[in-house]
């Protein structure tokens, strides 16, 4: 298993935004998501998870409502709202050029 | 953890939402889940649950920090609910009163109009009354004067009091003198020669008042010294008017009425005199090395020491005016301060600014429409009254089907602050119309006008009687909206609960009729008196006769005789045209104000003596009497005698009278201005109101243009009013007439609008006029409102007695009895509303007293007048809805059940 990575504050919530992309999960399902996805290159603490989640539902960008999980539980399940479908299609975007613009330094010749 | 959060806690959402339990459900719940996928991997359980919560990181905190977000979440969510439930009402209760034009029109007019009027009467009377005048701690400044109660008379201060009283009364911080005139300023280029206001003050005036220079330097104590003054110091006002705010003004030379001083400084703006605003400031002749004259013809204000009040400063003045005749024996020989009573009084200086009529004016005017507030707002209670009953069965309804009392409350009370919202901004925006026309409409009758703004504290009066009244209107229905079920079962029958909501209404139609009464009978009197007043006869006839004001250059017209040819000429050529009936000249004009006084004498006594009055004394010229239409017994002197300086002096009855009470005045030996040389009275005139129409017609001397005595002859007066009598010609015409003349004799002579003489007559009433006007729009507004109030009350009435008036008929009453039935209810509260008001007006009247002409407060004609007229318009009232009482058919409304 490789280095763990620290995740930024913003990187958290994009990951969330997108995760919740697909459909309504509840935060375990967005952990799980998070985990898998990365093939466990990032270690995030279950509670920022909660705190980034309880943010988006102020900023508005998702919403929560209690359901019924897969196993029988009670549990608060997110949505997005569409104003956070725009913002995830915004930081996508962002990240895009980002990435695009950090990769192109990187790659320039120089000292390793 | 539990599974599942315990039944119980669910109860506590009533109380809103659990943020803490849902936290602690939600972080349970991960952590669970957590716990079962590891233990899926093999874990124990106390491994997997450790592991879980060390993943988790530290739980307390995140559950700290989850419970503030959601807090905050939930805040901003109730904040959003409730305003979508204001807006649903305010937009619900909206939709109701537009579906009922009936109701909300008038109550919005009604309600706009009494607030409009609150407001406005507030306005003014804070403007103008309450608030300080606009000097720097203006509560200590008081303005001096000097009644002397033998004389009966009340004169100014003369110029050696100035460094006096500065030097002997503790009291006095500082004091300065002023007076204000009209001077010419000459033409330049293409600047057409102006006439302006200039102050002449002393320097100390700037000080007291605590005015200081804007460019340059105001005046100085040495500029008083010298005779004619070679400094002037400019208004902010007449530096921008004249030179656009140019600052290298200071330091020119100005011409001012022919003479040329420096401009040595600029006032900021808005300084002014106590009194007016003034163009120009000019030292006067203040040298305390001169010798004192009894010549006490100046205003002076004084500003007091802190905590000193003008009661002690005139306490100290005591001794200090009592040393005067021993001090300045050259001014008042044989004791004269003693012998007249002199003393020197001093006020507030507010109180001398605004005059006691006014602030009086002010306070009833407002207290007159505080009235008419209360009789809007009731007219609007019934109106509300009347439809709560119509909606009682709704409302009824609404209770039965599970509606909360607050949830009734929350409908009316959004109903009654709409409609109050809509009539306050109507009300806010008449009164803002309103403030910008006053200025204009009373210029000459109110002081301080052009500090006239809308303040906050009447903003705060408007926002407070309309919330008052918002939730009084929000209220009624409520108090009628019974939980009654019982209400649905009525139907027509239901009579038995309205007795007490009768009653109410009766009473409030009493009350409306009986204020109505108290501001009809104000009104009235004002009325009667102001007619008695107009057919007064003035002693002079006003119809057909313009006036016109004429000022010659002091410098050019130096000598009697090229100033009296000027005035001839000009006369003459004006009575070459057409429709010019005679010309004449006067130094003032009678009901103007500005006629001044001095005293005369006959041979044996003095003209300052003891027993001797200040009256109006000026010249007059040829044609002045004829013009005006004064009847003279005895003769006017002639052009060709003023020419010769032959004298001749035309007096009142009223001097003829005290001079010579035994004898008959023409032929006997006059002299006027103490020193002066002898003249003869050769006229005496028929009575003229000189000072105003209210007070008898006084003692008044007219003196010939030219007097005979060498030492007075270039006393002829240059600045001077011209009077034309031209009954057919335009004032207009008259005025080019006068233009085209003085073009061809010297154009350099400024001349001023023609104005009717009968526009001064009014002016002079016109402070009377105002409070006339005013009052009277009130009592119209307050005899409209209680009118439709009584006739909202009857109709209602009759639809509640439909049945009981349709039984009457079947059994035989016929229409004119049940005609008289009604309109014996209408009477009856007309009858106790007036009886009330009468009580009232008898009372309250009084205050007007000093506003009324010859007439009693109580006067019987004007209160049988009233009683008239509200008795009339309540059987107006009372008509529409008698006639539908008359015409009920019983089987309709038997049937209705």
């Amino acid at each position: 298993m490789p280095d763990e990575l620290e995740l930024f504050q913003g990187t958290l919530d994009v990951l969330i935004l997108r995760a919740l992309s697909h459909g309504p999960r509840h935060g375990y399902a967005v952990a799980r998501w998070v985990e898998e996805g990365s093939d466990g290159t990032f270690r995030i603490l279950d509670g920022a998870l909660y705190t980034s989640l309880h943010r988006l539902e102020e900023r508005g960008w998702v919403d929560a409502e209690w359901g019924i999980s897969e196993r029988g539980k009670r549990a608060r399940f997110y949505r997005l709202t569409p104003a956070g479908r725009g913002e995830l299609r915004k930081r996508i975007r962002n990240w895009d050029r980002y990435v695009v613009a950090v990769a192109k330094i990187m790659a320039a010749p120089g000292e390793a | 953890m539990g599974s599942s959060p315990p039944a119980w806690r669910r109860y506590l959402r009533f109380g809103g939402p659990d943020i803490a339990g849902d936290i602690q459900d939600e972080l349970a719940f991960h952590v669970e889940e957590r716990v079962q996928s590891l233990m899926e991997t093999g874990l124990t359980a106390e491994t997997a649950r450790a592991q879980a919560l060390a993943e988790f990181g530290d739980l307390a905190t995140t559950r700290a920090e989850l419970h503030a977000i959601d807090q905050r979440i939930h805040h901003r969510r109730t904040a959003r609910e409730q305003l979508e439930v204001i807006g649903t009402e305010v937009r619900l209760a909206v939709r109701r009163l537009l579906r009922q034009p009936a109701f909300t029109v008038p109550t919005i007019v009604t309600l706009g109009l009494g607030l409009a009027a609150t407001v406005i009467a507030f306005t003014l009377l804070q403007t103008i009354v309450l608030r300080p005048l606009p000097f720097a701690e203006a509560d200590r400044l008081v303005s001096l004067s000097s009644p002397m109660p033998k004389l009966d008379d009340v004169w100014g201060i003369a110029r050696h009091q100035l460094p006096y009283y500065k030097e002997n009364v503790d009291a006095f911080e500082d004091m300065a003198l002023y007076r204000a005139w009209e001077v010419t300023i000459p033409g330049e280029g293409t600047v057409r020669a102006e006439r302006v206001l200039a102050a002449s003050v002393s320097a100390s005036i700037f000080s007291t008042l605590r005015i200081a220079p804007l460019h340059g330097r105001l005046l100085l104590p040495e500029d008083n010294i010298p005779r004619t003054a070679s400094v002037v110091v400019l208004s902010h006002g007449y530096w921008m008017r004249r030179f656009g705010g140019d600052p290298s003004v200071v330091g020119r030379m100005f011409n001012i009425d022919g003479t040329t001083r420096e401009i040595v400084g600029v006032t900021p703006p808005g300084a002014g005199l106590p009194d007016r605003q003034v163009d120009l400031w000019m030292p006067d002749h203040i040298d305390p090395a001169a010798q004192p004259q009894n010549n006490h013809v100046r205003q002076a204000v004084a500003r007091l020491r802190p905590g000193f009040s003008a009661r002690d400063a005139e306490l100290q003045l005591v001794p200090v005016v009592a040393r005067m005749d021993e001090l300045f024996p050259s001014a008042y020989p044989n004791q004269w301060i003693r012998n007249s009573g002199f003393r020197t009084a001093v006020a507030p200086l507010q109180d001398d600014v605004v005059g006691a009529s006014v602030t009086r004016s002010l306070w009833i005017l407002f207290s007159a429409v505080c009235l008419v507030l209360v009789i809007a707002v009731a007219n609007v209670l019934n109106l509300v009254m009347v439809r709560a009953d119509g909606a009682r069965r709704e409302t009824a309804m609404r209770t039965a089907l599970g509606a909360s009392r607050r949830a009734l409350a929350a409908h009316f009370l959004t109903e009654g602050v709409v409609i109050t919202a809509l009539a306050a901004a109507a009300g806010v925006g008449l009164t803002m119309v309103a403030l910008r026309l006053i200025p204009a409409l009373a210029a000459d009758t109110l002081p301080r006008l052009s500090e006239l703004r809308f303040s906050w504290q009447a903003g705060l009066l408007a926002i407070g009687i309309a919330t008052t009244i918002a939730v009084i209107i929000g209220m009624i229905p409520m108090a009628h909206a019974s939980a009654d079920p019982q209400v649905l079962r009525e139907g027509s029958r239901g009579l038995a609960g309205s007795r007490g909501r009768t009653a109410v209404r009766n009473l409030l139609v009493v009350g409306q009729v009986a204020l109505t009464v108290v501001l009809l009978a104000g009104a009235g009197l004002l009325i009667r008196s102001g007619l008695r007043l107009r057919a007064v006869d003035p002693g002079f006839n006003p119809e057909g006769v313009v006036t016109l004001d004429l000022a010659l250059s002091p410098v050019s017209y130096q000598g009697y005789v090229q100033t009296a040819a000027l005035y001839r000429q000009l006369a003459e050529r004006l009575e070459r045209v057409p429709g010019v009936r005679s010309v004449g000249y006067a130094e003032a004009l009678p009901l103007s104000g500005d006629l001044g006084c001095t005293g005369v004498a006959t041979r044996g006594e003095a003209a300052l003596g003891p027993r001797s009055r200040c009256i109006p004394l000026f010249h007059v010229s040829p044609g002045y009497f004829e013009t005006m239409g004064i009847a003279v017994r005895g003769r006017t002197p002639t052009w060709a005698e003023v020419t010769q300086q032959a004298g001749g002096v035309v007096i009142s009855p009223a001097l003829a009278q005290r001079l010579w009470p035994d004898r008959d005045p023409i032929g006997q030996p006059i002299q006027c201005c103490s020193g002066t040389g002898w003249d003869r009275v050769v006229g005496v005139t028929g009575p003229v109101h000189g000072n105003s129409l209210d007070t008898p017609p006084g003692e008044i001397a007219y003196f010939p243009l030219v007097q005979p005595d060498s030492a007075t002859t270039n006393n002829v007066p240059r600045n001077i009013h011209m009077v034309v009598k031209a009954p057919t010609l335009a004032p207009i015409t008259v005025q080019r007439a006068v233009a085209d003349a003085l073009a061809e004799l010297d154009p350099t002579v400024p001349a001023s609008a023609a104005r009717p003489m009968s526009e001064l007559v009014a002016a002079s009433m016109a402070s009377r006029t105002l409070l006339l006007t005013l009052i009277a729009t009130a009592a119209a507004m307050a005899l409209i409102l209680s009118a439709i109030g009584l006739y909202g009350v009857i109709a209602y009435v009759v639809g509640q007695r439909e049945r009981e008036l349709g039984i009457r008929v079947a059994i035989g009453a016929s229409g004119r009895q049940i005609g008289a039935l009604v309109m014996a209810h209408s009477l009856r509260l007309v009858g106790i509303g007036v009886a009330v008001g009468l009580a009232g007006a008898v009372g309250g009247t009084r205050v007007l007293q000093s506003f009324l002409y010859e007439i009693s407060p109580t006067d019987p004609a004007v209160l049988a007048a009233v009683v008239c007229v509200v008795g009339a318009l309540g059987l107006l009232a009372s008509w529409v809805p008698t006639q539908r009482a008359i015409r009920t058919d019983p089987v309709i409304t038997l049937r209705a059940d």
